[in-house]
């Protein structure tokens, strides 16, 4: 309820409207016309006087200017010839009219004739210097001056100056009769007069001093109008006083003529007025206010009484004591009132008892409230709490009012506060319901998580709020998230061990497998999921699937090896290992089996074997083969000997060259077997292997022309170190071996085909780590050369056995077998390997792989060294082997081509002549090997000797590590048996020439 | 029920004793303010005005008068100093040396911050010491006397001493006229100007070659004849004449001159240059050489301003005195609206040297003394002619 006005305020306040307002209004109105009436008539007045005075100003400006026009009319009469002396005329005007402090009589040129009273010194003055003196003698009527001192006597002046047929009369007026006539005005109202000129000097005043000091009033505004020709009376302030000045202008001159007095004197009779009226206007105003105070205070009081009871009543007090006699209503209202409030006092009593009831009932609620161990809350449509139970305030580790008025993101990470606020009060608006876990902090900041539900209730007197329940889960969650963690873990463990791994249930189930095993056999868990393992192949490959569920059931683990088939239809060598995984109740609940590939180590345990046995083959080969070179050096050292016989007959030379090609042939058989058992490297050079290709391709196409082969090399090959001549044995063997793939029949070799193609390629190639097993072969950088031909091919037995010495598929008699061995030989021996792809009917290749060098290939030196029998045989041979036969074939032989043959059958007795004969034997031709001592040995005892020993190798043998290192060492070189006289021949000039 | 609470006050239980005690301490605080905002009327700023009002002289000190009452109604119009009115309290010294330090000593009773005067060097020389003891700062117009030159005391003013003024006198003379004999006349009422101004022209005018025929002193009064004076002054031989007297005798004895000698070169001390002498020297004035620091031709913007302002409040042009005087309040206005404190008037004035004058900016050493340029100046056709 708004306040309002009191009832005796507001009768005050009517009075006051309708009393004493109307008449201060009146009196005002009263007043101010009166002011006004009065203030007009004294200002009139006073402007009525300086208007008389200023036109008695006048009259005496004008007498005073008659005065001067007669003595002016008078002065042509006057003696001007003598300004020496006095005038006595204007000396009696001057005497009987005190009007002027002096009089001049100025010729036309302003200087003083004569003057009076008479100074000497002043006659014949110029006073052409001031202005009233000019304008009179230039206007020709009477000129006023402005005051200005007088240089007789120092003192403020004004003259008039009026013009004469001779001159110009000028008197100085006596300032003392303007201030005379202003002393008129002086009264006991304060008024007095004031006269100005017209650039508003004081001229004549109550203060004789403003005169004699010449001060000018044009600071007063009033001055400053009457200046500008306005007449009237004028308000304005001087010193700090009010004045009123009314003000004339002296119509002759143009001065004024003020009079002056306070405002405070002049409209004294206006405030005594004012005073009196307003003393008045309070007095019947305080009476009537007594009056109507005493008559309000009467009405008032019975109601301040009721006012007084209705406090009472208000403050619980209801015993209420009936009023004096006041007027009826009052009273009528009294009885009421005394009514009222004996009926609230029932009530009350009413109320009270329903309250305690009311809160006998709100404690037992708020027991069973607080009792309960899970959490009880109401919260406002924003969130803040409006009440708790003692189990959310214990959780919380709070008072059950600290809480209040807090956000339950209060008690969050501040980064999840606003998301929860949000997503929290979102979803209960939107739905009318939110549940969830959250996590928050005690007030010791022990992390706890909260599952909880809250729902939008509306209370019977409409208010909608929050209600919630809540229940502390933090062991729950603690728990499960190390059964999560635990979980990642292993399937860590099983995702990532390269083992496949499979998991089945007790029926054999798929339930999961790892990435490994998707790797190995191509099936997802998606294909397979609870399904059985595809039934895999060989012996053991159903039984496997089917035994789950036995092993299952006797919890045994187990281990097999067999064979799988992969989605790709790859079949594979694997190792399974089963084991039960147990359930409850200890019973298993499923298997789990790691399946280990061993298809590659299945392939190079295979490939091992094979190799082993090539090396095998090789040794006893290599044997043979030396035996039969040292048996056909004889046979073809005494052919060749024969042949040189010229008493032989035709026929029984052509029988022995006949012999010697056949010894020929059989020396290229045990050379080939030679190479394949121990390859042999004679010359080893780096070789750019795209040359040697272009040679042999060259030999090979002038023989084979219905044989085309296409090149296809790399620009940049890597050098090989090899020997040419045994590369070049490996490439014919390999272009016959296709040759015969391809034209099984033979073919025509003379006849020009483009139909069979040997391709040939050529590339540099980087051996890993993981490729050189079982090869034999480092990792490094390699040269591959792969020859493709589009024969019938072959199948996998015949594939496994290409490299055996003497395995062909040829008839008899059509091949020696021996071929792809001394290429797989002599390749391994270069420190390669050699390895083959066919399929029946899609032809083969070969991939070789040499050993790359950083050496630069040097051009051969193709100068021949001229034979011995080129030479001087001066000298003698030392011919030492353990074989007699080979050395009387070898001594004859020397004969023949003129040496001197020293022989020996050891090497004991080798070094023994050596040491006598050094001198004279030009040549040592070794064998390498020889019982107790082997050609090293012997060589190394010989170049004790002589450092500069010639000495000639020669062996069954081909040239190897051994002979190799004998060469380095000095040895000049090597002949390998059988060898005729020319081979002999050549080899000894190549010695002996080169030194 | 819901009591409605309004800023802590209970509408409901307000007594007829309350709400009169209310009224009244509502009436109580208006009257309070009225009286405080009354009392905080600000007082006026007292500046004291002595000079020569009335007499023979009273041209200097009227003039000087109305040029500090222009300049301080000027500056009440601006609102005062730092909110304060500045009331000018004028005094008569009557060129009475007695006066003036009865004067001087009534104005400090008033309680005036500074003194702008006197007019005429022999009243300053008998009012400074009195300024000195009483430690209150005077600044002097006119004042040129070399008596009171070079002193530290509280006597500062805005013309410069004398020494420059008869020197370039005596230079025109002897070099621009070729005037070999001078006569001086000089006015005994205001010696401390007139004689020091006799001995630096004789000092000067004999450096340059030149002699000083006569000397002659007189003293106003009815014995004084200076017709006679002029004959004297002609019988001395001399080619020219200086005058050191005010404007009306100097007037005077122009023309006694001229009637003498019409050939005469006559030269009048700074003093005389008033609208008085050419008034009553007549047409004896013409030709009559002055050396001034006042350029009454000046067309300088601050001068035609000032002029301008000056003719529409007194109606007549202002003279050298009256610029003079208002150039002396402006100083004294730029000190005190650094700090009223009339105990460092004179430091404020000193230490900021430098100051705008209407006829253009001027300096004062440390001694109170000022630096500005003199002007040769001639009578012509009735007015003031600058010659330089």
């Amino acid at each position: 309820m708004p306040a309002h006005s009191t009832l005796k305020s507001t009768l005050t306040a009517y009075f006051m409207m309708a009393a004493c307002l109307p008449l201060m209004l009146a009196g005002t109105a009263f007043l101010h016309f009166f002011s006004v009436t009065l203030e007009k008539e004294i200002t009139g007045r006073n402007f009525l006087m300086a208007k008389a005075m200023a036109g008695e100003v006048n009259r005496f400006l004008s007498d005073y200017r008659s005065l001067l026009e007669y003595t002016a009319e008078q002065s042509g009469t006057l003696s001007l010839q003598a300004p020496s002396e006095p005038d006595s005329r204007l000396e009696a005007m001057l005497l009987k009219y005190s009007l002027f402090e002096n009089l001049k009589l100025l010729d036309t040129k302003g200087i003083v004739r004569t003057l009076v009273p008479f100074l000497q010194d002043q006659t014949g003055l110029d006073m052409s210097g001031y202005p009233f003196v000019r304008k009179a003698m230039s206007g020709g009527a009477p000129v006023w001056s402005d005051v200005y001192l007088s240089p007789r006597s120092g003192h403020p002046v004004i003259s008039l100056a009026v013009p004469s047929r001779s001159g110009i009369v000028t008197g100085d007026m006596n300032l003392g009769i303007l201030q005379d006539i202003t002393q008129e005005i002086i009264n006991a109202n304060g008024a007095y007069a004031v006269m100005v000129d017209r650039d508003g000097t004081v001229i004549a005043g109550p203060d004789p001093v403003a005169v004699s000091q010449r001060v000018n009033m044009k600071d007063v505004r009033m001055v400053r109008h009457g200046l500008a020709g306005e007449e009237g009376s004028f308000q304005y302030r001087y010193k700090g006083e009010n004045q009123i000045g009314s003000m004339a202008i002296v119509p002759q001159t143009g001065w004024l003529l003020i009079i002056i007095q306070p405002e405070s004197r002049a409209f004294a009779v206006i405030h005594q007025g004012k005073w009196l009226l307003w003393m008045v206007i309070a007095a019947i105003a305080v009476v009537a206010l007594a009056v109507f105070g005493y008559f309000l205070r009467k009405a008032v009081a019975p109601l301040l009484r009721l006012t007084d009871m209705t406090r009472k009543i208000s403050c619980g007090d209801y015993h209420i004591e009936s009023l004096p006699d006041s007027y009826p209503e009052i009273e009528r209202l009294a009885d009421d009132f005394k009514f009222m409030a004996e009926a609230i006092n029932a009530r009350e009593t009413e109320l009270r008892q329903s309250r305690e009831q009311v809160q006998r009932s709100e404690k037992r609620l708020r027991d069973i409230y607080d009792s309960v161990s899970d959490f009880i809350y109401t919260q406002d449509m924003n969130g803040r709490l409006l009440s708790v139970n003692r189990a959310m305030a214990d959780l919380f580790e709070y008072a059950p009012e600290e809480l209040v008025g807090h956000v339950v993101s209060d008690f969050m990470k501040p980064v999840l506060r606003h998301l929860f606020e949000i997503e929290y009060l979102a979803q209960l608006q939107a739905t009318g319901r939110h549940q969830g876990v959250f996590v928050c902090y005690t007030k010791n900041k022990r992390k706890v998580y909260i599952d909880y539900v809250s729902t939008i209730t509306r209370s019977n007197d409409g208010e909608i709020f929050i209600s919630g329940i809540g229940r502390d889960v933090t062991e729950r969650m603690m728990a499960e998230r190390a059964i999560r963690e635990k979980e990642v873990w292993i399937r860590t463990i099983l995702e990532t061990t390269p083992i496949p791994l499979v998991v089945c249930d007790a029926a054999g189930g798929l339930q999961f497998i790892n990435s490994a095993f998707t790797a190995v056999f191509g099936w997802t868990l998606d294909a397979l999921q609870g399904k059985s393992m595809p039934r895999s192949s060989g012996e053991n490959g159903g039984t496997v699937m089917e035994k789950i569920p036995e092993l299952c059931r006797s919890g045994q683990s187990c281990t097999l090896e067999t064979r799988q088939e992969a989605k790709d239809g790859r079949v594979l060598d694997i190792l399974i290992a089963a084991a039960p995984i147990q359930g409850s109740h200890e019973k298993p609940s499923g298997m789990v089996l790691s399946l280990m590939d061993l298809t590659e180590k299945k392939k190079m345990e295979a490939s091992l074997l094979h190799a082993q046995k090539m090396e095998a083959i090789g040794t006893l080969a290599g044997g043979v083969a030396h035996d039969f070179n040292n048996l056909m050096m004889a046979i073809q050292g005494n052919i060749s000997l024969m042949l040189l016989d010229s008493g032989l007959s035709e026929t029984a030379n052509r029988r022995l060259r006949d012999i010697d090609h056949f010894v020929q042939q059989g020396a290229s058989l045990t050379r080939q077997l030679l190479g394949f058992a121990k390859g042999g490297k004679y010359e080893v050079r780096p070789v750019n292997l795209n040359e040697l290709l272009r040679e042999y391709h060259d030999i090979f196409s002038r023989t084979r022309k219905d044989i085309c082969i296409r090149e296809d090399y790399d620009a940049v090959l890597w050098n090989v170190a090899v020997d040419s001549g045994q590369m070049g044995q490996v490439l014919m063997n390999l272009y016959i071996n296709a040759a015969h793939a391809m034209l099984p029949e033979g073919g025509n070799a003379a006849e020009i085909s483009h139909g069979n193609t040997i391709r040939v390629c050529t590339e540099n190639v980087w051996v890993k780590d993981s490729a050189v097993y079982p090869f034999e072969i480092r990792p490094g950088r390699y040269v591959h050369v792969s020859v493709t031909d589009t024969g019938v091919g072959m199948d996998e037995s015949i594939r496994r056995r290409i490299f055996e010495p003497f395995f062909t598929t040829r008839e008899m008699g059509r091949g020696t077998g021996l071929g792809l061995a001394s290429v797989y030989g002599i390749v391994k021996n270069h420190g390669g390997c050699i390895d083959v792809q066919s399929q029946p009917g899609r032809g083969t290749v070969f991939h070789l792989y040499l050993p790359a060098v950083e050496s630069l290939v040097l051009m051969p030196d193709r100068t021949e060294a001229p034979g011995a029998a080129a030479l001087s045989c001066d000298g003698v041979v030392l011919l030492v082997d353990d074989e007699e036969m080979i050395l009387d074939v070898g001594r004859q032989m020397l004969e023949r081509m003129g040496w001197r043959v020293s022989t020996a059958s050891n090497a004991y007795d080798a070094v023994s002549i050596y040491s006598e004969r050094h001198a004279e034997i030009v040549l040592v031709i070794l064998d390498m090997i020889m019982p107790e001592s082997g050609g090293g040995v012997v060589f190394d005892q010989l170049k004790a000797i002589d450092p500069n020993v010639n000495v000639l190798l020669s062996s069954g043998y081909s040239i190897d590590g051994q002979a190799q290192a004998i060469l380095e060492r000095g040895c000049r070189g090597f002949l390998q048996k059988p060898f005729n006289l020319q081979e002999l021949n050549r080899k000894i000039g190549e010695i002996l020439v080169k030194g | 029920m819901t009591m409605k609470r309004y800023a802590g006050f209970d509408f409901s239980v307000i007594s007829n004793a309350r709400l009169r005690q209310a009224a009244l301490c509502w009436v109580l605080a208006v009257l309070i303010v009225l009286v405080a905002g009354c009392s905080k009327e600000k007082s006026p700023l007292k500046i004291g005005f002595a000079g020569g009002l009335t007499g023979r002289y009273s041209d200097l000190g009227t003039s000087g008068r109305n040029g500090a009452t222009l300049a301080v109604e000027e500056i009440n119009a601006a609102g005062g100093i730092h909110g304060r009115p500045v009331e000018l309290i004028v005094r008569d010294d009557q060129q009475d040396p007695e006066m003036a330090v009865q004067v001087d000593n009534d104005l400090i009773q008033k309680g005036v911050v500074a003194i702008i005067g006197h007019m005429t060097s022999d009243m300053a020389m008998a009012a400074v010491p009195l300024m000195n003891r009483k430690g209150v700062l005077m600044i002097s117009p006119t004042v040129s006397t070399t008596f009171l030159s070079g002193k530290d005391d509280d006597f500062i003013r805005v013309t410069p001493a004398l020494s420059e003024e008869p020197k370039k006198l005596a230079d025109y003379a002897r070099k621009g006229l070729g005037v070999s004999r001078m006569a001086i006349i000089c006015d005994k009422a205001n010696r401390a100007y007139t004689e020091d101004y006799a001995d630096a022209f004789k000092s000067c005018f004999g450096n340059m070659g030149g002699h000083v025929t006569a000397t002659i002193t007189f003293t106003h009064g009815a014995d004084t004849h200076f017709d006679i004076l002029a004959h004297e002054v002609s019988a001395s031989g001399c080619e020219g004449v200086l005058i050191a007297a005010g404007a009306l005798d100097a007037g005077m004895i122009c023309q006694q001159l001229h009637r003498e000698n019409a050939n005469l070169h006559i030269f009048c001390s700074g003093w005389a240059m008033t609208q008085d002498f050419i008034q009553s020297a007549g047409r004896a004035a013409d030709g009559v050489m002055f050396a001034q620091f006042y350029d009454q031709n000046s067309r300088k913007d601050t001068f035609m301003q000032f002029k301008k302002r000056f003719e529409a409040r007194f109606g007549a042009n202002p003279d050298f005195a009256a610029v003079a005087a208002y150039d002396a309040a402006q100083v004294l206005f730029a000190a005190l609206s650094q700090s009223p404190d009339p105990q460092i008037l004179k430091a404020t004035i000193l230490k900021q040297k430098r100051f705008h004058g209407v006829e253009g900016d001027f300096e004062i050493d440390a001694f109170g003394d000022p630096i500005r340029r003199f002007f040769l100046i001639t009578v012509a056709n009735g007015g003031f002619k600058t010659l330089e």
